[in-house]
């Protein structure tokens, strides 16, 4: 008996001593580094990107003298961002920087899930307020504080049918006269008749078909600014002549096999519906680089008619932000990594097309650039090189071969020229209507993708919808709007 | 005086049963842990939850979380499918896994019996996502076998299958029976193997005719496997399955109405909205309702049969 207790006892000694020893090295071990980790979470559109760890190796060896801090970059897929981001934030992992977009970025800011970040950005990120200026970064604004700030980008945004140009031609469809929807439904009807298998627009379930339209969304469609923002009226969106024209259009589409049949079921993305050859085009946001960046994620050339005019607001300005989460060690590290991806070249270079020789390779020095290395294409890359405009300031780095030496130039020209939404700068707070809100957004789910898409017949649909929008209380989250619309715009007039 | 006695006839039942309840309590340790420490969560359906304050240090929010589950059909609608799925599923299962034992029972030839037994089981293997890409295979409205094949030939114009609602009650019924039945079927064979064939020679000599013997002494001797899996799936009532109802409807946002059970209720709350209090309102109204369901189906048990009722 004795002896069994004497066994015990030692056993007992030698776990503690163990784990005693293990943790001093850990600490010793950090104090001759200290080096801090972060942990980045950005997301991309699907495609290979085999050589992220490389490219992460390599981002971390430029950093390291630096900021004294290394990074982990992590790249969600697109369709499931939203859903990993609210994983993470509940499961309180460590997250240090993470892509954000508009209505995540205010639900998240909402339930306290981000830091705020005006201190930081005086003491840390001064340089982000220099390059996006103080009222771009007035759009992130959540009660009062920063809680994000946009990447350097097209901050404004037109709507456009893109195309791909090769099938275009080879079916000699004419869409290259086309301007308007009506325009674009005779090309269809010429490419129905020709190959009966082609759609001419094409989608999934995670998205909506419209997405946004000539309207400002005021972060989330339920009480919209209608014209682009002309008038400071919060108006149901739902219920507007444009709307219902809109779909009842798609619908019609839908109908005749314009639009990709499987669209409410389906969740492939476009890089891979196009590479079945059987997709013509899209629906999107556009910008000067649009073409070519969709050339480069579609695999084929890439062309577009532009069907709304370029225009500025709170919504599309947050698009795309960076955000501390709360649940950062190191936000002051974060925040000096943010900083570097405003204005440090290399870095943005190494983040948005990989590593030079590997990635791409310099086609003309004087201009700064650069293509693809000999024997690879949009196909064959194994970096992603597609989400650059989330990478901070991508302005600074080197201009991709077949943009315009001077895109650059012409996305500052754009962003300034750009409509303005009357209501730009202005975040909407739904704390007090935050019931009204998941209601509706449970409503929402059920038929918006349906509509828009034009698998629902909008006759049946649409007043269905509107009703329970209507129960879900969609009347108090625009009065809501308007009486918050009109406190910031007397605020603003002062 | 009598009182001691009992105490100390207490006593000694305790000390006698003391190492079984020893036994025990790696089981009850972990049924702590795992499944009534988490009770304590449900204290965010009534928070005003904020990540950076954590649970206790966020504000109260009272019953203000759970309007928006009464401010539309929802909660009516998730409750009622949920309970009338789980029903139909009970009925069903129970019915045609029986006949399914029954007829298996009667084949002579042991190696069709075993073909048989293995073919009826192997759906019950498939992962969901499987299965609901099985089904997808057949009502994919562009290049499904029931538009493109059989409706085609028929000449009828194809339909878009996961857009139309009435359909899918039946449906989800028939890929859950599909899916659940030959496992079913396996725990009531057994049951059925067990019988004693002196029974069924008696009931030879008597004369007895096929469906005398299943009515007479097949059923019978059914009943008590047969009311203990009916009282677990009762007790399982406000479950669901997550993958048949998710991933077989793939989520279709029009087919909500019929195909939204609790826990996808819940899911989509927490991934699309990413209010945490409100995704565990909705839970709480979950657990409050199974409970109240399960206290109500023990009371009819023990009206019907005591000996059978869970407590």
């Amino acid at each position: 008996m004795k002896m069994r207790k004497l066994t015990v006892w030692t056993m007992a000694a030698c776990v503690t001593a163990s784990t005693l020893a293990a943790a001093g090295f850990a600490q010793s071990g950090k104090a001759e580094e200290e080096t801090a980790h972060l942990e980045l979470y950005a997301m991309s559109f699907g495609g290979n990107n085999d050589s992220l760890e490389k490219v992460n190796q390599a981002v971390n060896d430029y950093i390291k003298p630096l900021i004294h801090a290394d990074v982990k970059l992590n790249i969600v897929n697109y369709g499931s961002y939203a859903q990993q981001v609210n994983l993470m934030m509940s499961g309180s992992e460590p997250v240090d920087l993470m892509l954000s977009t508009g209505p995540l970025t205010s639900n998240l800011a909402g339930q306290g899930a981000l830091t705020e970040l005006d201190e930081l950005l005086e003491n840390y990120g001064g340089d982000i307020v220099e390059v996006m200026g103080e009222d771009v970064l007035a759009s992130c604004r959540y009660g009062g504080e920063v809680y994000a700030v946009p990447t350097n980008r097209d901050l404004a945004r037109s709507v456009c049918y893109y195309y791909r140009d090769d099938i275009n031609q080879e079916l000699g469809l004419g869409l290259e006269n086309a301007k308007t929807l009506e325009d674009i439904e005779k090309c269809f009807e010429i490419m129905h008749e020709k190959d009966p298998d082609m759609a001419g627009i094409a989608g999934n379930n995670t998205q909506s078909l419209m997405g946004a339209w000539n309207w400002d969304a005021i972060s989330n469609n339920y009480g919209v600014l209608l014209n682009l923002g002309e008038e400071l009226k919060v108006e149901n969106l739902y219920e507007s002549e444009d709307y219902i024209k809109m779909v009842k259009l798609m619908h019609e589409w839908y109908q005749k096999g314009y639009i990709f049949q499987e669209i409410t079921t389906s969740t492939v993305s476009n890089p891979d519906l196009f590479a079945t050859g059987k997709m013509l085009g899209f629906f999107a946001n556009g910008n000067p680089t649009s073409d070519n960046s969709q050339s480069q994620m579609l695999g084929g050339p890439i062309k577009h008619i532009e069907l709304v005019e370029p225009y500025m607001s709170s919504t599309t300005v947050q698009t795309a932000c960076w955000t501390i989460p709360h649940n950062s060690e190191n936000p002051e590290k974060a925040m000096e990594l943010l900083n570097l991806m405003y204005t440090d070249p290399v870095l943005v270079n190494l983040l948005c097309y990989g590593i030079e020789g590997e990635n791409y390779v310099v086609k003309d020095a004087e201009n700064g650039i650069i293509g693809y290395p000999d024997g690879q294409n949009s196909q064959t890359k194994t970096y992603d090189n597609t989400i650059g405009w989330t990478w901070g300031n991508m302005l600074i780095g080197y201009t991709w071969e077949g943009d315009d030496p001077d895109v650059h130039a012409q996305m500052i020209e754009f962003n300034n020229s750009a409509k303005r939404s009357k209501a730009l700068g202005f975040t909407f707070d739904p704390t007090n209507v935050q019931n009204e809100t998941t209601a509706c957004a449970n409503v929402a789910a059920k038929y918006t993708i349906g509509i828009e898409s034009g698998a629902l017949d909008p006759d049946e649909a649409l007043p269905k919808f509107q009703e329970e929008l209507k129960s879900a209380g969609i009347d108090q989250i625009i009065e809501e709007k308007q009486r918050q619309l009109d406190e910031w715009a007397a605020a603003n007039a002062e | 005086m009598h009182t001691t006695t009992h105490k100390k006839a207490n006593r000694k039942k305790m000390r006698r049963y003391l190492p079984i309840y020893f036994m025990a309590l790696p089981a009850l340790i972990y049924i702590f842990i795992n499944n009534y420490i988490p009770m304590g969560g449900m204290v965010i359906a009534f928070k005003n939850y904020k990540f950076n304050k954590g649970i206790w240090g966020s504000d109260w929010a009272g019953f203000k979380n759970f309007e928006f589950l009464f401010r539309t059909k929802d909660a009516w609608l998730i409750t009622r499918n949920t309970l009338l799925y789980n029903l139909a599923f009970i009925v069903l299962d129970t019915v045609i896994a029986i006949a399914l034992a029954i007829l298996l029972n009667e084949i002579r030839s042991k190696r069709c019996k075993k073909f048989y037994q293995t073919v009826l089981l192997l759906p019950y293997l498939l992962s969901m996502v499987i299965v609901s890409y099985l089904v997808y295979g057949f009502l994919s409205p562009d290049q499904g076998f029931v538009n493109k094949t059989i409706l085609s030939s028929l000449g009828l114009q194809g339909q878009n299958w996961y857009a139309k609602p009435e359909i899918w009650p039946f449906l989800i019924v028939f890929v859950h029976l599909w899916v659940i039945v030959g496992y079913n079927s396996v725990i009531y064979l057994s049951t059925l193997v067990g019988i004693d064939k002196s029974y069924y020679e008696a009931a030879d000599v008597d004369g007895a005719t096929m469906w005398q013997k299943i009515r007479y002494i097949t059923l019978p001797n059914l009943k008590p496997t047969v009311i203990t899996l009916c009282l677990l799936s009762i007790g399982r009532i406000f479950y669901s399955d997550f993958g048949l109802f998710y991933q077989v409807p793939l989520n279709s946002g029009t087919l909500y109405d019929v195909t939204s059970t609790i826990d996808t209720y819940v899911y989509r709350g927490l991934m699309q909205s990413s209010n945490v209090s409100m995704s565990s309102a909705a839970g709480v109204y979950q657990s409050l309702v199974g409970f109240v369901l399960v206290l109500f189906a023990n009371w009819v048990v023990n009206k019907i049969s005591k000996e059978n009722a869970l407590f």
